[in-house]
C-alpha cells in the first residue's frame, strides 16, 4: 500500500520535473518548420526590398535565417545541452517573421494593410 | 561631345540606338527622336538574349561590369486615395531607398515596388526591360549621384531583346530627372 502510493507520488514529481521538457520539446517541434518557412520565405523576396524597408540585405537574412534552421535541427531536443542556441536561433526567426517579413512584403505590394 | 563610349556592353558591339528603332519600345524610341540629336547620338543600342535580359545574367553573359549597368524600378507612393509613381535609376550593385528618400520626395506615407504588370501596362515598356528613357512624362525621374558620374551605364531599352548604353550624365538631363545624393545604398 505505501510502496504504491509511494509510486504515484514519485511519478507525479517526475511528471513535474519533466513539464518544462515537455514544454520545450513541443515548443521545439513548433519552431523547426516556422525556420524552415521564414528561410523559404526569405529566399523567395526580391534582394533591392530588404534595403527598400531599411533591412539587412537579402544575403544578411537568408544567412540569419537558414543558420537558425539549421541550428534548431542540430541542437536538437530539450534534453541537450543545446537549448540555449536553439532559443536563441528561434527568436531570431521570430523577428524575420514579425518585423521583417511583414515590411517586406508590404513594399512588394503584397497585401493590403491598413 | 567626344566620340561615344559604349565598352561598357562588354563583347556587345553597339549601334547608335536610333538607327535601330526595332530594337526599341515605341515610347523609348520616341523619347530618343525628343532628345538633342548630339545627346542622341551617344546612347547606343546592342541586341541581346532576351533569356539574359536579367542583370546579373546579362553582365555574366556579355562581360559586361556589374557596376556599369543601371536598374530602373518604379515605385509607387500612396497617401489616402492618391498612388504617385515614380522611376528610380541606381547601379545595379546598389539598391534604391524606397522607404526613405523615394517615400519622401512623393510625400506618400507608403511606398512600394509597383507590381510589375501595373509598371508594364503604365510605361508601355516590357518586363525586365524598364529604362528611364520615355517614362511617363507626369514621373519624376529620381537618379543617384553614383549613376551620374558614371563615364557610362548600361540601362533597359523597353523591350528585353536589346540593352541601352548611355553616359552617366545624359540621364541626368532626361525629362523630369532629379539627381539624389544617397539614392542607391
Amino acid at each position: 500500500m505505501s510502496a504504491s502510493g509511494q509510486r504515484t507520488y514519485s511519478g507525479r514529481v517526475s511528471l513535474l520535473n519533466n513539464l518544462d521538457i515537455w514544454v520545450l520539446l513541443g515548443l521545439w517541434l513548433l519552431a523547426i518548420p516556422v525556420g524552415g518557412y521564414a528561410f523559404i520565405h526569405a529566399l523567395m523576396q526580391r534582394a533591392d526590398a530588404f534595403t527598400a524597408v531599411d533591412k539587412l540585405t537579402k544575403p544578411a537574412w537568408l544567412g540569419i535565417t537558414g543558420a537558425s534552421a539549421l541550428v534548431l535541427v542540430v541542437f536538437h531536443g530539450p534534453r541537450s545541452s543545446g537549448t540555449l542556441f536553439w532559443i536563441a536561433a528561434l527568436v531570431a526567426v521570430l523577428i524575420y517573421i514579425v518585423d521583417v517579413k511583414p515590411a517586406v512584403t508590404g513594399v512588394q505590394g503584397g497585401g493590403q494593410r491598413w | 561631345m567626344s566620340a561615344p563610349d559604349w565598352t561598357v556592353l562588354g563583347t556587345l558591339r553597339a549601334v547608335p540606338a536610333l538607327d535601330r528603332p526595332d530594337l526599341l519600345a515605341d515610347p523609348v524610341a520616341l523619347a530618343l527622336k525628343a532628345l538633342d540629336p548630339a545627346d542622341a547620338a551617344h546612347v547606343g543600342v546592342a541586341e541581346i538574349d532576351p533569356e539574359l535580359a536579367d542583370t546579373a545574367a546579362f553582365c555574366a553573359a556579355y562581360s559586361s561590369p556589374l557596376d556599369g549597368s543601371a536598374n530602373c524600378v518604379v515605385v509607387a507612393g500612396r497617401r489616402g486615395e492618391d498612388t504617385r509613381y515614380a522611376a528610380c535609376l541606381v547601379l545595379s550593385t546598389t539598391r534604391a531607398d524606397v522607404n526613405g528618400l523615394v517615400r519622401k520626395r512623393l510625400a506618400a506615407r507608403k511606398a512600394s515596388f509597383a507590381p510589375m504588370d501595373d509598371a508594364v501596362a503604365r510605361t508601355g515598356m516590357e518586363y525586365g526591360g524598364l529604362t528611364p528613357v520615355g517614362l511617363p512624362a507626369s514621373w519624376p525621374l529620381l537618379v543617384d549621384t553614383a549613376v551620374v558620374v558614371a563615364p557610362a551605364v548600361v540601362i533597359g531599352s523597353g523591350v528585353r531583346r536589346s540593352k541601352l548604353a548611355l553616359p552617366g550624365a545624359l540621364a541626368a538631363t532626361l525629362p523630369g530627372a532629379e539627381v539624389i545624393d544617397g539614392l542607391g545604398r
